[in-house]
């Protein structure tokens, strides 16, 4: 009996869930026959069920709901507004005592009656409004036949039972102890004489767990339907309640997460939702006055991509007034006047996130967002997330969640201190630099340490002091990381040493040892030694240091600058597919994976590649050939700036290097910016510039489009300017126009002239010039010409003084 | 409580016995992964195959303070810890040493006499085998009392 009851409450709770929107649906649509029906067989089952295991109240409103319904169903009357709202109630309820039977409590039993009498007066009055328009009959004809297709289609689909989520878990445990014992099986095979038949024997042995790992993975997986059921119903009674019309679009509800990502994220996507409604979109009146259609676009969608999830919220409302977020920000007192005027519009707009905005008041009413903003940033980037925002004012808003597959395997990394290993999630760090690093200065005052970095000073502690441990003397340099803390402003944690890059398997930590504050979970890496995950916003609460960083001059921040500026930056080493051994800055990758050969295409000579249902240009064009035999799947790095994809087929990853910012040989050739030498080896370096702009050029039409800057080139005969120079200028996005055509010259902003060409006719006399030389030294110090095959001077200098002329 | 299935062995160079029904195993601990920033009664982590165990040293906890230097570390060599697990998490209660498992006809006798003070919280009672007294303590009371120390 006992079971029957749980398994009833667990099924109908799950019904509640999956009816949600079934409900929200037929409202819109009063005429869908199968929403219906879905509905009825649900309140049917349950009061069937309920009579069966003794409980009248459950029977109750199961009943009062069905004889509406089938009403309905005969056609005698329409869902409206005000009974669909009542049948919602009803839901409630039973959810209501569904919990109350799991916990045991007590629940008023007059309030079930109210809310039947609610339902049934709804109803009366939906009816009496039906049968005066007359038309109640008409859709009665079809009903009989629809209603069978509806009971025959319910056995189809994949046989499920349910499972308790222990059995899984220790399922998932003793294949991990599957794992342990492989390798530690490798170590001791590698010490032994190889042995062919053996190795081959422990691969398949290999291959097998690998499998078992990935299906035992699976069972952890949910749809990311269940995220979005509640949607519906909310959009619903929120729009409601704010008299706004909203019309919701759900993608993507067939992806899958782990189960415990859907738990932490459903309540940053339900604020998120919830501020879009409220205070993105706008009235129906106000829309109108816009110029906008009445009913708000809300679009919820998910995909997968590589090992993220992208959930994606986006409003066609009102954006993000920026200037009113920064006078509330100085208002506030978190910032000064003076520096807010320096921050780019991305960086405006990422003020609604700073910690504190939302206790003030009105920021909901002059900014139209920013409430608790920062603790949803906290609550992804603690499960290893990101959040990102894009804003038109008066066109819409979206807002970019990226979360993990799964919360417990994350990328990490692992560091030494005070002879502990301990390991940090990947996505908290946000740059490491060796303590000599000319670009770091460190300066200790009253026992306080502060790290300046190239211009930007923050708040510094050893982790060894945070966790009690002798500062132990090293060899090397030890290493400052610049970490994220959970407001959000990066602070700088020095270490001993960053060891390692490994996929960790996150567990909980034990109470006692969460106790300390600075942990966020325990794990179990390849050598079997335990360690502890760090939590960077936790250190940073127990050390209580002041989490203030500020630039000593007004540098923009700009990633790509910065770490242009060290004469150090982490480097991933790899093997090209055609061999040669590279070096790619570490912090263009966005990850590496795995692709299946069958994604990758050419077209028109350009190869591209199909990732979570986009298409993506890919660096080169791969073949079977660059498998490894057997294997259908090429190694590639994913490579991100902010505003392009890029998908970069490789051999092999072989490790993470600190690779020095000068080039020992500068030899510019296609994706090749010159050599290093590593450990006494030459290692071609990637120009990341080069690298990028492929990433780009696909698009570059869509970005470009807005102003191009147009290019007059001087000599329209010269096979170099018509060969190499004009197809550069309009890869990089500007306009080409030749001299000599009559009348053109006057609407160029830049004009490009080879150094030998005479000026041509019919340049105006103040247009910009620049004039680019064969020569690879300049001819003097009055030179001011370009090297023509430097890229990056010629396509800086046109892109300078074309917005020059812009302004003038 | 009545009779049943026990483990004998020393904490503190004090005789316990725990019900076997709290114990999945005993181990010999290999090496600990400590824990800086935890009080010293949470001797560090260990793997049992996959398993991670947090380590609680009972001697130091019922004692109140870490015991001599160089006392721990001997005994990570050689010491044994019950393997439990209470509200989820794998535990390895450290003991002084295992001296055997019998099962125990009669319920626990009242403890008499005046004990330590730092006993009271544990010894639930008195179960008397081989002519000597051993004190009836759960695992789950350690952890209790760890939690309890680093709230207060």
């Amino acid at each position: 009996m006992e079971e029957l009851l749980s398994d009833f409450v667990a099924e109908t709770q799950e019904g509640l869930e999956a009816l949600a929107s079934v409900v929200v649906a037929l409202e819109a649509d009063p005429s869908d026959r199968e929403r219906l029906d879905e509905l009825f067989r649900f309140f049917h089952t349950v009061k069937g069920s309920s009579g069966f295991l003794n409980l009248p109240r459950f029977e109750k409103l199961s009943h009062a709901a069905e004889d509406v319904l089938s009403e309905m169903r005969t056609g005698e009357a329409t869902p409206d507004a005000a009974t669909i709202t009542a049948v919602l109630a009803i839901m409630d309820r039973i959810a209501e005592l569904c919990a109350v039977i799991e916990s045991g409590d007590t629940l008023d039993r007059k309030d079930d009656e109210i809310i039947i009498a609610t339902l049934k007066k709804c109803f009366a009055l939906s009816r009496a409004g039906a049968t005066e328009g007359g038309d109640a009959a008409a859709t009665t004809d079809a009903a009989p036949v629809e209603a069978d297709e509806g009971q025959a289609r319910l056995p189809g689909g994949a046989r499920t039972i349910r499972l308790p989520l222990m059995l899984i878990d220790q399922l998932m445990n003793g294949v991990s102890d599957m794992v342990l014992a492989r390798n530690e099986l490798s170590r001791k095979l590698r010490v032994t004489e190889p042995e062919p038949e053996l190795e081959a024997a422990f691969e398949r042995l290999s291959s097998c767990i690998a499998d078992m790992r990935d299906t035992i993975s699976k069972t952890r997986m949910q749809r990311v339907d269940r995220l979005f059921m509640a949607i519906p119903r909310m959009v619903r009674d929120l729009s409601r309640e704010l008299g706004k019309k909203i019309e919701l679009v759900l993608e993507g509800g067939d992806v899958e997460m782990d189960r415990e990502m859907v738990e932490a994220v459903i309540d940053p996507l339900t604020h998120i939702v919830r501020n879009s409604i409220d205070h993105g979109v706008e009235t129906p009146e106000q829309r109108r006055a816009a110029g906008k259609r009445e009913a708000g676009h809300l679009r919820v969608s998910a995909h997968q991509s590589g090992s993220q999830i992208v959930i994606e919220v986006a409003d066609d409302g009102r954006g993000i007034n920026t200037d009113a977020v920064v006078a509330k920000v100085i208002s506030a007192g978190l910032m000064s006047t003076q520096d807010a005027a320096l921050l780019s519009d991305q960086a405006k707009l990422d003020l609604i996130f700073t910690p504190g905005l939302s206790t003030a008041a009105e920021v909901t009413a002059i900014s139209g967002r920013g409430v608790g903003m920062d603790i949803v940033r906290a609550n992804i980037e603690r499960i290893g997330g990101l959040i990102s925002l894009a804003s038109e004012p008066g066109r819409g808003l979206t807002i970019t969640m990226r979360v993990p597959l799964t919360l417990t395997i994350i990328p990490g990394l692992i560091l030494n201190a005070g002879g502990i290993n301990f390991a940090i999630p990947r996505s908290a760090v946000i740059e490491i630099l060796h303590d000599n690093n000319p670009t770091v200065s460190v300066s200790r005052l009253g026992g306080g340490l502060t790290a300046t970095i190239r211009d930007t000073r923050y708040s510094m502690i050893d982790l060894e002091d945070v966790i009690g441990m002798p500062l132990l003397d090293q060899q090397g340099p030890r290493s400052l990381m610049l970490v994220r803390s959970t407001g959000g402003n990066p602070y700088i944690l020095g270490v001993a040493s960053v060891e390692n890059h490994e996929e960790l398997v996150i567990r909980p930590a034990a109470p006692m040892v969460m106790a300390a504050g600075i942990y966020a979970g325990m794990t179990l890496p390849d050598n079997g030694q335990p360690m502890l995950l760090l939590d960077a916003g936790g250190i940073a609460d127990v050390a209580q240091i002041p989490l203030i960083y500020e630039p000593l001059e007004d540098s923009v921040p700009d990633d790509d600058g910065r770490s242009m500026g060290g004469s150090v930056y982490t480097g991933l080493r790899y093997i090209e597919l055609s061999g040669e051994e590279r070096i790619i800055r570490l912090s263009l990758i966005e990850r590496v994976e795995d692709i299946s050969l069958d994604h990758f295409s050419v077209s028109a000579g350009r190869p591209y590649v199909t990732l979570g249902g986009r298409i993506v240009n890919c660096v080169r064009a791969v073949s079977e050939a660059h498998c490894q035999p057997g294997m259908r799947e090429v190694t590639c790095l994913r490579i991100r700036d902010d505003v392009h994809d890029l998908c970069y087929p490789i051999r092999m990853v072989l490790d993470i290097e600190e690779v020095s910012a000068e080039l020992d040989m500068s030899a510019r050739h296609g994706l090749v910016a010159g050599l290093t030498l590593l450990n006494g080896r030459q290692v071609e370096v990637v120009d990341s510039m080069a690298l990028l702009a492929l990433a780009g050029s696909a698009n570059e039409s869509s970005v470009s489009a807005v102003t191009p800057t147009r290019c007059l080139i001087g000599e329209p005969d010269d096979p170099w300017n018509r060969e190499i120079l004009a197809p550069l200028l309009t890869q990089a996005g500007f306009e080409v126009i030749w001299g000599g055509e009559e009348g053109d010259g006057l609407a160029s902003d830049v004009v490009v002239l080879t150094s030998d060409s005479t000026p041509v006719e019919g340049i105006p006399a103040n247009a910009p010039v620049v004039r680019l030389r064969r020569a690879s030294q300049p001819g003097g110090p009055e030179d001011s010409s370009i090297y023509r095959y430097d890229q990056d001077a010629l396509i800086g200098a046109i892109a300078a003084l074309g917005k020059g002329s812009v302004a003038a | 409580m009545s009779g049943g299935l026990y483990l004998f062995a020393r904490i503190a160079s004090t005789a316990v016995a725990i019900s076997t029904d709290e114990v999945d195993a005993v181990v010999r601990l290999q090496e600990l992964s400590l824990v800086p920033g935890v009080p010293g009664h949470v001797a560090g982590l260990t793997a049992l195959r996959s398993r991670v165990l947090t380590i609680i040293d009972a001697a130091t906890l019922v004692r109140g303070s870490r015991v001599a230097p160089g006392y721990l570390a001997q005994r990570d060599r050689q010491g044994h810890a019950i393997v439990c697990e209470i509200g989820g998490h794998g535990y390895g209660i450290l003991v002084d040493r295992v001296d055997d498992i019998q099962n125990i006809d009669a319920a626990p006798l009242p403890i008499c006499g005046r004990i330590d003070p730092a006993w009271l919280p544990y010894a639930r009672g008195v179960i008397e085998t081989g002519g000597e007294p051993y004190f009836v303590v759960t695992l789950a009371s350690f952890l209790e009392s760890c939690l309890a120390a680093q709230a207060a």
